[in-house]
């Protein structure tokens, strides 16, 4: 019985939580004053920086113990991490002849082999990209051309701006394994380009205002969302449909797995539209004002939007009022973003804080002053974090963790940002303004190792249509969404105990015993069968009352989850006058 | 200054020609999907989905017979021999894979009671009847040449009403009046046991212990003739069959409805009961695996049970098919016979949506993952409710949900007769199903 109720409905929970500042007393508060900056150095003293000539020369040293290390690029520290043992064995110390001692020299060579295999692919997945300045210069000091001249050729490439003062502020999407770039200009310009060949596959002027661009599950499909409705075109530009019911739609978000295509429209309607078959999942009010801020949590699905009166919210398709609603800002939410794994929200603010939240618990981690000016906020997938400060980008490191001091990386682009994206897989993030787009680099903020079956960056036309359709077998039904994706894995057992309660006052109920005792009555009516058959009359009346009772719980119980709505009703011509609710 | 930032080499993601397989780099460092349980729950729905899809049981008929198919039996060395005998004393001898008839031989006057096939060597095979006789018949090795005369005959004074083989022998028993063990080109039995004055209707020898032989006797009893335990029950069982793998496990048909399975060790009452026929059970076997066991009812249906559960798994039946007597699990477990009133041998796969035919690597592996799938998702509502549901000939539907309505008017006629006696109701003692079944010693 345990096991077989389980878990499907979606459960409402709400939280309404106010924001605490928790902000260390010290450094994240208030920026830093060089001078300040400069005397945390010295007395830190601390990690020696990578490519000093003195770090080189101990590992040297080092390098010389071990002979096969050197050649791999290893340190004997590195190596000795994983050796359990080989290099205890002495092959010499064998006895049974020469035979022994080699066939135990390549026994030996072998298990060599595997400890060093093992410790370079450790250092494969510990390594991350970085920038090591030479002398005491901050590194958010240094210009995105100064980066692009240190690295090698390919790397430098992927920085470029593209000057389109004409059409903008942009709005830039990315595909989902980050190969393809498309651009939506606030004039109407829209372009999609593969940005690191730097071919353009499409370039059109939609003639209107043109508020949000995304793509949709492949490179093919993109939605714009312009003046009145919204669009999808195809990858050469040409309308495919115009989806008359998202309606001035501010924000887009794609979610890939359910094949839904979300909106906020600025009337505080949110939209959910599957696009693989074409039909309105879900729309409703959600009287909260304009959603201009939303964006998605990419591990489960739901929609975070951020209203003026500084609360979040999450939202499914599945309850028309929020799952939760926290309180994170004491002025207007002005950016937010959620990072892959579903556990860090980034907020920011009209209050000048950018603010990190575990979005599991609903709980304030860490908070940041930022200058004025602080808008859009997104965040990689090794959690770098990059803000929009009026004409300026600024990136973040270890925020999540608490240790930001100070910006990683600032870039000018000359004009107000207005979108923020990076890219999956490559330390790259694009930045979309009011001069046009700019790639820029950030080193560390991508996974350098690529999982090709999740998402493939050189995926071919042939590996597209072959994941275009093993993904729409796969497409995850929207009533799945909840805040919990693993919920589908247990037993509900507030459902469970709450059936096992309704079943047992339907099955254990008793007859009731109908007690009345008829008022007397004179001449002889108040005798005999007069009497009995007055009782008989009302008994009866309470037992049919009591037994439409039950069968009223009992339809109740059995009609459970498909309440009767107007649609099962027979339909009536008058219908359409009546009032909707 | 030292600036490190991710540079792919194209060459180690992309593949050199066309001709090669596409280069597959995996990270397994990376946390797991968050999508994977509902991910995997999707694929488990389509997956028991497309089972029922792909749910065609039915691969062949058998046609020939002039009266009702209610005797088969399967060649114990070859898969695709099965002998099949109707009302008229016909006996036909089938081969599965080219679905033809081999030898058609008259073997008895009037009714066939039935058939067995030598255990030792699977040359030759034994047939009793109405007519009082046992026949003993070689199998030739080209069956072209029609078989005309058995090569031995055995009169008999009373009617001989079952037969079968001892395991690893060419000795087989009959049943009847009394039990009796014959050998080969014997006039008189090796041995004649006599269990009262009714008669014995069906006996099956045990598989692997060559003296374990169970029968059914008109006074509704089981017998196991070794032990001499003797059981009744309520109503006549009609057929019984030995399970091959477990071999001490045996299933009952009853006349009642119902189906139980007995463990020849404890015969007080049976270990199982097997219920969801709407009509008399007339014939069961074991699959060879010993996992499950088909069965053919008088509803017109053919059902089949996994060995340890009480509902059926899966339900056949056609529009034409009328009163199944007799069914028949093949030897490599891939298919399911059935013998009906019609005359028709109709063949039936095991399993509904199997796929038939050789199976490319990939499909073989596609297939056990969605088995798999199903098999873990198996008691989510949605899916339940689909891999549970069947259509069935209006008859059966209704049928069952008087019996449902019978079922619970009885449990309430006994509760209400309990509490009218006065018994509160922790005294009302709970008798399981599977003892309501027998006469209560």
């Amino acid at each position: 019985m345990m096991r077989e109720v389980l878990k499907c409905q979606q459960r409402v929970k709400k939280i309404v939580l106010t924001a605490q500042d928790v902000t260390p007393a010290s450094g994240a508060e208030k920026p830093l004053k060089w001078k300040q900056y400069l005397k945390l150095k010295r007395r830190k003293d601390g990690p020696k920086k990578i490519g000093t000539k003195k770090a080189i020369g101990g590992e040297k040293k080092k390098k010389k113990l071990n002979k096969k290390g050197k050649k791999s690029g290893l340190t004997a520290a590195q190596i000795e991490r994983h050796d359990t043992g080989a290099s205890n064995i002495d092959p010499t110390s064998m006895r049974g002849g020469k035979l022994q001692v080699k066939r135990f020299e390549k026994l030996k060579e072998k298990f060599e082999k595997r400890v060093e295999l093992t410790a370079k692919a450790e250092r494969r997945l510990r390594e991350v990209g970085y920038i090591a300045p030479t002398d005491e210069e901050p590194s958010y000091n240094l210009r995105q051309s100064q980066i692009a001249d240190e690295v090698d050729l390919a790397s430098k490439a992927k920085f470029f701006e593209l000057k389109l003062p004409q059409f903008g502020p942009y709005h830039i999407d990315y595909t989902e394994n980050g190969r393809h770039l498309l651009l939506g200009g606030r004039r109407g310009h829209v372009a999609a380009l593969d940005w690191q060949t730097k071919s353009l596959h499409c370039e059109t002027n939609v003639m209107e205002t043109v508020k949000d661009v995304k793509y949709l599950h492949t490179e093919n499909f993109m939605a714009v969302a312009q003046k009145h409705y919204t669009y999808v075109y195809d990858n050469v530009g040409t309308e495919l449909h115009c989806l008359k019911s998202l309606y001035d739609i501010v924000k887009l978000e794609f979610l890939p797995h359910h094949f839904l295509l979300v909106g906020t429209a600025r009337n505080s309607f949110i939209y959910w539209l599957d696009v693989s078959v074409g039909k309105m999942v879900m729309n409703f009010p959600t009287k909260c004002g304009p959603l201009n801020v939303m964006c998605k949590n990419p591990a489960n699905a739901i929609i975070h939007t951020g209203q003026t009166d500084g609360t979040v919210a999450l939202w499914s398709p599945n309850a028309k009022e929020p799952l939760v609603k926290m309180l994170a800002h004491k002025s207007a939410i002005k950016g937010i973003a959620v990072d892959e794994q579903g556990k860090y929200m980034i907020t920011t603010g009209l209050d000048k804080k950018c603010r990190v939240w575990d979005v599991r618990m609903y709980r304030q981690l860490h908070a940041y002053a930022m200058p004025f000016g602080v808008a859009d906020v997104a965040i990689s997938q090794k959690n770098t974090i990059a803000c929009s400060v009026g004409n300026y980008v600024q990136v973040f490191k270890d925020t999540t963790t608490g240790h930001c001091k100070e910006p990683f990386l600032v870039h000018n682009c000359g004009g107000a940002v207005t979108d923020l994206k990076f890219v999956p897989w490559e330390d790259v993030l694009g930045v979309g303004h009011e001069n046009g787009f700019t790639s820029m680099l950030v080193p560390g903020s991508g996974e350098a190792n690529v999982d090709m079956l999740r998402s493939n960056p050189y995926e071919t036309k042939s590996q597209r249509r072959e994941r275009e359709v093993k993904q729409l077998l796969d497409k995850l039904q929207p009533e799945l969404i909840c805040l919990d994706p693993n919920d589908i894995n247990r037993v509900n057992e507030d459902l469970l105990e709450q059936e096992m309660e309704e079943r047992k006052k339907i099955l254990y109920v008793r007859p009731v015993e109908v007690q009345y005792t008829p008022k007397h009555k004179m001449r002889g009516r108040g005798v005999g069968t007069h009497k009995e058959s007055r009782k008989q009359v009302v008994k009866e009346k309470i037992r049919v009352e009591h037994n439409k009772e039950k069968e009223q719980l009992e339809r109740e119980l059995s009609l459970r989850g498909k309440k009767e709505t107007e649609d099962d009703r027979p339909k009536h011509v008058l219908d359409r006058f009546r009032k909707k609710n | 200054m030292k600036v490190k930032v991710i540079s792919r080499n194209p060459n180690t993601y992309q593949r050199e020609t066309t001709k090669q397989l596409h280069k597959v780099v995996r990270n397994f460092n990376l946390p797991a999907d968050p999508f994977r349980a509902q991910t995997e729950y999707t694929r488990a729905l389509n997956a028991t989905k497309l089972e029922r899809v792909f749910a065609k049981p039915f691969v062949a008929s058998l046609d020939g017979h002039l009266e009702g198919v209610h005797v088969l039996a399967k060649h114990p060395k070859q898969p695709s021999t099965i002998l099949s005998g109707a009302r008229d004393g016909q006996v036909k001898i089938w081969n599965l894979p080219t679905r033809t008839c081999q030898a058609t031989i008259q073997a008895h006057h009037g009714l066939l009671n039935g058939v067995s096939v030598d255990n030792d060597a699977g040359d030759s095979f034994v047939t009793v009847g109405q007519d009082c006789q046992i026949k003993y018949w070689k199998i030739p090795r080209n069956l072209q040449d029609n078989i005309k005369q058995p090569s031995h005959s055995v009169a008999l004074t009373g009617v001989a009403h079952g037969v079968s083989h001892l395991a690893h022998s060419s000795d087989y028993v009959t049943c009847g009046e009394d039990v009796s063990v014959w050998r080969v080109n014997r006039d008189t039995p090796l041995r004649a046991f006599s269990l009262g004055h009714d008669t014995i209707h069906t006996i099956r020898a045990n598989p692997i212990e060559e003296n374990v032989i169970i029968g059914a006797m008109t006074d509704r009893s089981i017998f196991v003739l070794d032990t001499r335990q003797q059981v009744t029950m309520k109503l006549r069982p009609n057929a019984l069959s030995w399970n091959p793998m477990e071999a001490f496990i045996f299933t009952v048909a009853s006349e009642d409805y119902s189906l139980y399975t007995f463990d020849m060790r404890y015969l007080q009452h049976p270990c199982m009961a097997h219920n969801g026929c709407t009509s008399a059970v007339l014939d069961v076997d074991y699959s060879p695996t010993g996992q499950e066991f088909v069965v053919g009812s008088y509803d017109r249906s053919v059902r089949i049970f996994k060995a340890r559960e009480q509902s059926s798994r899966d339900v056949y039946y056609t529009k034409r098919m009328n009163t199944v007597l007799s069914v028949l699990w093949s030897a490599d477990n891939k298919f399911v016979l059935s013998g009906s009133n019609e005359m028709n041998v109709r063949v039936w796969k095991a399993n509904a949506s199997e796929k038939l035919g050789p199976l490319a690597k990939r499909e073989k592996d596609a297939f056990a993952y969605n088995e798999k799938l199903r098999e873990t998702y198996k008691e989510h509502p949605e899916i339940r409710r689909i891999a549970r549901h069947r259509n069935v000939p209006k008859h059966i539907f209704n049928a069952a949900k008087e019996h449902q309505t019978i079922r619970n008017s009885k449990s309430r006629k006994e509760l209400n007769r309990a509490k009218a006696e006065g018994k509160s109701e922790e005294d009302i003692e709970f008798v399981p199903a599977v003892k309501k079944a027998m006469v209560q010693k």
